[in-house]
């Protein structure tokens, strides 16, 4: 589906990723975890064409996309999430969702998408001529969520989805990216909130400091001494 | 209050309606020749501030250089005519075709810059056509500007003032209707993303570049086409007619009716072309009030208008409210 070698990407003189190596399967979901200033987000930033790396290779569904404008990368389906929500605040919901669609040009299949959106969150529909801005954090994050869903994906790239949620609404995000790996859309996740992400994705890959630490089957991730005392704050 | 929401819906739902019945009544009831060409003015700056809106209103590109495109497009119909002799008809779509390659030649390579930075580059485009416009006489004829341009004729009719205003109206109700179309569909909506944030807007699809070039292009092709009108109108241009001061004017036109909204930078066209007019007796002091208006115009600008009057209305006389919010976290 995804596959990435040997990244490496630069900020001027600053290496943020040394020559990175991941996979992302089908019907997979996998989560990027690490700390602060790791490379998580350039990761995902690489991946949907925004930031340009130096070497190395992203392939998606068996194309190369390094390089490709980053409106080509969504038309690909290649869809990302970014950091911190941004929703369009002055926007009603609506034309929040209908944005999402953008890349698409079937009309039926927006419309079909618009529905899939809203059974997925019935919140949502609700409020749907509502502006995005009335909307609560929680409630962003899945309109955030809602509009990628409408372009179509074949891949969901999700940056810090429960970054500034209070702890109830973090589960119920955790269960909206079930819900979504559930239809048969598979999810990179990058989380700071490393117990989260380890509980909902398959795999797991650590990064530290631009390098990837370790990769394993999140179940087993979750029971390693180091990852525990690490990032899952358990002593 | 209830009245007042009603009228400010039906303004928002027909504006095009009340401005297309406002345009074609004011030259049959005023007849006063001074005013009629105020009306004619209107018309003008009514068509550069719904224009300049697509790009600044709608995409958010601060322009600077909006009254420069009009020139561009005054001077395309005025050495065509007096040199070539080609008829109004023409000249009408070669100014636009004029100003839309200038645009181009603008937009394509600074529309990466932003907010202030836009502005400055604008600015000095605006300049530097002036400049050209100064120097180039083999061209332009220089400061003397040129003089008799012929008067616009389609067939056999010769146009009198009031078929300069209808056919300004014309222009303003196809540049208003096309805004309107423009805000309901995809493409609407992707320069509207592209306002509030590009990083956003670039992440679903929109290609950014295209998109803003785009809305220049088309906002500087519609200044340019007003730009012919004016100078068969007129039938005299000089550089001095469209100076950096007259992008300013226009883009507080589009500021003050609200940005982004359809009828609101007509509107403010016409208030800021009659008022200065009005308050002509008072000459030392119409500034001031022209400066007053801009003040309330900027605070207004937030929330637009009508929303400004109607929640200053409701804190006057309504009971308190509490505006509904989105639940808990």
């Amino acid at each position: 589906m995804l596959e990435i070698k040997n990244l490496t990407v630069r900020y001027g003189n600053i290496t943020a990723l040394h020559g990175i190596s991941m996979e992302v399967r089908e019907n997979e979901v996998v989560a990027l975890v690490g700390n602060n200033g790791a490379g998580k987000t350039t990761t995902l930033r690489s991946i949907s064409g925004q930031q340009k790396p130096v070497s190395g290779d992203i392939i998606f569904r068996g194309e190369s996309i390094v390089g490709k404008p980053v409106h080509k990368i969504v038309q690909m389906g290649l869809i990302h999430v970014p950091e911190g929500r941004k929703i369009f605040t002055k926007l009603t919901i609506r034309e929040n969702l209908l944005m999402g669609a953008f890349a698409l040009k079937n009309k039926t299949e927006i419309a079909s998408n618009l529905e899939r959106v809203m059974e997925v969150f019935p919140k949502l529909k609700e409020r749907i001529n509502q502006l995005g801005g009335t909307l609560s954090g929680g409630e962003q994050q899945m309109l955030a969520v809602g509009r990628a869903m409408m372009a179509s994906p074949k891949l969901l790239l999700l940056d810090e989805p429960s970054l500034g949620l209070a702890p109830q609404i973090v589960d119920v995000i955790g269960d909206t990216v079930l819900d979504i790996a559930k239809l048969g859309i598979p999810i990179l996740l990058v989380e700071q909130n490393a117990n989260l992400a380890l509980e909902i994705s398959n795999r797991a890959y650590v990064i530290e400091t631009g390098n990837i630490m370790m990769t394993a089957d999140s179940a087993e991730l979750l029971k390693d001494d180091t990852i525990q005392k690490t990032y899952l704050g358990v002593s | 209050m209830k009245q007042l929401k009603q009228v400010l819906n039906f303004l928002k739902k027909h504006s095009i309606l009340v401005v297309a019945l406002i345009g074609i009544l004011a030259p049959i009831l005023i007849t006063n020749t001074y005013h009629v060409h105020i009306i004619l003015m209107c018309m003008m700056y009514g068509i550069l501030a719904s224009s300049l809106n697509i790009a600044v209103g709608m995409t958010g590109l601060s322009n600077l250089a909006h009254a420069t495109f009009f020139g561009i497009g005054a001077y395309a119909a005025a050495i065509l005519n007096s040199r070539y002799g080609l008829p109004f008809y023409i000249t009408f779509f070669a100014g636009g075709i004029v100003a839309m390659a200038f645009g181009f030649i603008l937009g394509a390579p600074t529309l990466r810059l932003k907010g202030v930075f836009l502005a400055l580059v604008t600015t000095g485009f605006g300049q530097v056509i002036r400049i050209l416009e100064i120097n180039w006489v083999s061209l332009t004829n220089g400061p003397m500007g040129i003089s008799g341009i012929d008067g616009a004729k389609i067939g056999g009719y010769k146009f009198s003032t009031n078929a300069y205003i209808y056919y300004g109206l014309a222009l303003l109700v196809f540049c208003m209707f096309m805004s309107k179309r423009l805000m309901h569909t995809k493409v609407g909506r992707a320069l509207f993303a592209i306002k509030y944030d590009e990083t956003v807007a670039r992440s679903l699809g929109v290609n950014l570049y295209f998109y803003k070039v785009g809305a220049y292009v088309l906002s500087a092709c519609i200044a340019g086409m007003a730009g012919t009108i004016f100078a068969h109108y007129v039938s005299f241009i000089s550089p001095d007619t469209f100076t950096v001061a007259d992008s300013t004017t226009v883009l507080c036109m589009v500021i003050l009716g609200g940005a982004g909204s359809l009828l609101g930078p007509v509107l403010g066209a016409f208030i800021l072309t009659i008022a200065p007019e009005i308050f002509r007796f008072a000459q030392t002091y119409r500034m001031i009030f022209i400066g007053a208006v801009m003040v309330i115009g900027v605070i207004a600008n937030e929330r637009g208008w009508g929303q400004m009057i109607s929640a200053k209305f409701k804190g006057l006389f309504g009971k308190k409210t509490v505006e509904k919010e989105g639940g808990k976290a």
